[in-house]
């Protein structure tokens, strides 16, 4: 049988990685993916307490999760249309706008 | 046996695409590694018995979110934008914080001296819980599901909103 701590390191990678990409992609359409890697990683932990704990909560919190992941998903993307058609680039480098 | 095998097998396929979709240069190519990816994580929730989550991971995200991105690949230049820009120092020192906190909690989880397995803490084994899910849901979580379905609604009237192109008689 495989351990609990094993799925947390697996989702602990992912969550890095997408921790990764959101930090030094300078790109929008990559760092929304590295969001939903995120939100992954965490429904894995998510569903891996649910089914070690014979609790069906974790499940159900990773189905709203993934209805929360498709609004994002939604609204990130018409951001990042919006962005392009205003700025012409999708680097967040070049958006000053706010002097960040 | 056969769980530890195909847990394995996921696992080092997941840790290698999930590297890949963050350092591969095209976003065409990346969406196609994160659709496998998330196919593979279906998989892992097959394993622990979740296997309502399974689908709808696969439906949702594979079928819906991941089909939203490639959409708006197409539409925009996919080419534009590939060089990476910033500060080589500031990045070194992020990638420095962030690989100590990996290595911080990794190691918090492997202090544990005895490993846990489901046999372990298991108070009942989940099989076949697509029933109990949906009783559940439409019991206890009743008022959450209504709030999920407003949320969507939000969801679609804003990414209109924001998405459709400026008029020109009134601005938004």
């Amino acid at each position: 049988m495989v351990p609990i701590e094993h799925y947390f390191i697996l989702a602990l990678i992912m969550f890095t990685c997408g921790t990764l990409g959101v930090l030094f992609r300078r790109n929008l359409l990559f760092m929304l993916m590295s969001i939903e890697l995120m939100l992954n990683a965490v429904n894995l932990v998510f569903v891996t307490a649910s089914s070690f704990l014979g609790d069906l909560d974790g499940q159900i919190m990773v189905f709203f999760v993934i209805t929360l992941a498709a609004c994002e998903a939604g609204i990130g993307l018409a951001m990042v249309i919006a962005i392009y058609r205003r700025y012409g680039t999708i680097n967040p480098d070049f958006l000053k706008v706010l002097r960040g | 046996m056969g769980e530890a095998i195909s847990f394995y097998f996921l696992a080092s396929i997941l840790t290698v695409l999930s590297i890949a979709v963050v350092t591969v240069q095209k976003p065409v190519v990346a969406v196609a590694l994160l659709v496998f990816n998330l196919f593979f994580l279906a998989g892992v929730y097959a394993l622990l018995g979740a296997h309502f989550i399974a689908v709808i991971q696969v439906i949702i995200y594979a079928g819906a979110i991941l089909v939203l991105f490639m959409f708006v690949i197409m539409i925009l230049n996919p080419d534009m934008d590939l060089k990476e820009t910033g500060d080589k120092g500031k990045k070194f020192i992020l990638f420095s914080a962030v690989s100590v906190g990996f290595l911080f909690f990794s190691f918090k989880m492997f202090e544990q001296m005895a490993p846990l397995t489901k046999e372990d803490i298991v108070s009942e084994i989940l099989e076949d819980n697509t029933y109990e899910i949906g009783l559940q849901l439409f019991e206890d979580y009743i008022w959450p599901f209504e709030l999920a379905s407003l949320l969507i609604l939000l969801g679609i009237v804003s990414a209109i909103l924001i998405s459709r192109k400026p008029s020109q008689n009134k601005s938004v």
